[in-house]
């Protein structure tokens, strides 16, 4: 367990609100770029000989960005339907529901489902999350150089090759 | 909701991270379902809502101190399921303030604590 006292600073929850924004105008400055950007030169990683399309890169930026707002919003079981066992994240804590007409083996049975689901969650939240954190700096950089080609493709394949493998890893 | 607004009310609700309170509701689904959407109406889950029964719950403070509830009895059924999934529901809130270390650890100032 690990305290968490401080308040979130403002300025990153405001960069992690702006994240899908910030991954979109990189986006369009990549697509309009004179000549599409192809792999970085010589790759500085353990993907030695791998490359790393920008653009390909991005969508799995975007991708990981995607999958974390949907796991914020909740678990379900099952995952359309009528949830008859859910859970809410949300700052202050979590909710879980059971409905009551779920009884005996049946809910017992459920329960277990639920509870694997929300591990594997969790799991994944955590390589999400450092993702995320990842591709926050990254965008803290395009903002401050005003989104700038050279900056913005520069940076982009830089961290290519943990994206890459951080995006690989969430499957 | 976009995924922006979706964000924006994630990181609203954690500006302030003192407690973390985990609360386990069994319940009649019909009673708690938004006929419009189809979602549950979370917004009234609360241990003072007459349709609800409360299961478990689990408040944790930052200095660690946690106070636990347990229904005695719930419908005269087996609670141990009931408790295995609060407890799942307890570890999982926790992760996601984890999570939420992780994620900032890479733009918050030096010394501003956390992890």
């Amino acid at each position: 367990m690990l305290p968490f006292q401080e308040r979130a600073p403002p300025e990153a929850l405001a960069q992690l609100a702006d994240l899908g924004e910030h991954l979109e105008r990189a986006q369009k400055v990549l697509r309009s770029l004179p000549f599409p950007p192809g792999p970085p030169g010589p790759p500085a990683s353990e993907e030695e000989g791998e490359d790393f399309a920008p653009l390909q890169v991005l969508a799995t930026a975007q991708e990981a960005f995607a999958g974390f707002v949907e796991l914020i919003e909740g678990v379900y079981l099952p995952a359309q339907g009528v949830p008859r066992i859910a859970l809410q994240h949300s700052g202050l804590g979590t909710k879980v529901f059971v409905d009551a007409a779920l009884s005996g083996e049946q809910r017992r049975r459920e329960i277990e489902t639920f509870i694997a689901k929300v591990r594997a969650a969790d799991a994944r939240l955590m390589r999400l999350a450092e993702l995320l954190g990842l591709l926050m700096g990254l965008a803290a950089r395009w903002a401050a150089a005003g989104f700038a080609p050279p900056v913005v493709l520069g940076s982009l394949q830089q961290v290519a090759p943990k994206i890459v493998k951080l995006g690989r890893l969430l499957g | 909701m976009s995924a922006k607004d979706a964000i924006k009310k994630f990181a609203d609700s954690i500006q302030d991270l003192t407690n973390l309170e985990v609360t386990t509701y069994t319940g009649k689904l019909e009673q708690v379902i938004d006929a419009s959407t189809g979602q549950l109406k979370w917004d009234s889950f609360k241990p003072s809502n007459g349709k609800l029964v409360l299961v478990a719950a689990t408040l944790i403070r930052p200095n660690l101190n946690t106070v636990n509830f347990q229904a005695s009895e719930v419908d005269h059924s087996d609670l141990k399921s009931l408790t295995e999934l609060h407890k799942a529901a307890v570890e999982s809130a926790q992760n996601g303030r984890i999570a939420l270390i992780k994620m900032f650890s890479g733009i918050l100032p030096a010394g501003s604590g956390g992890g």
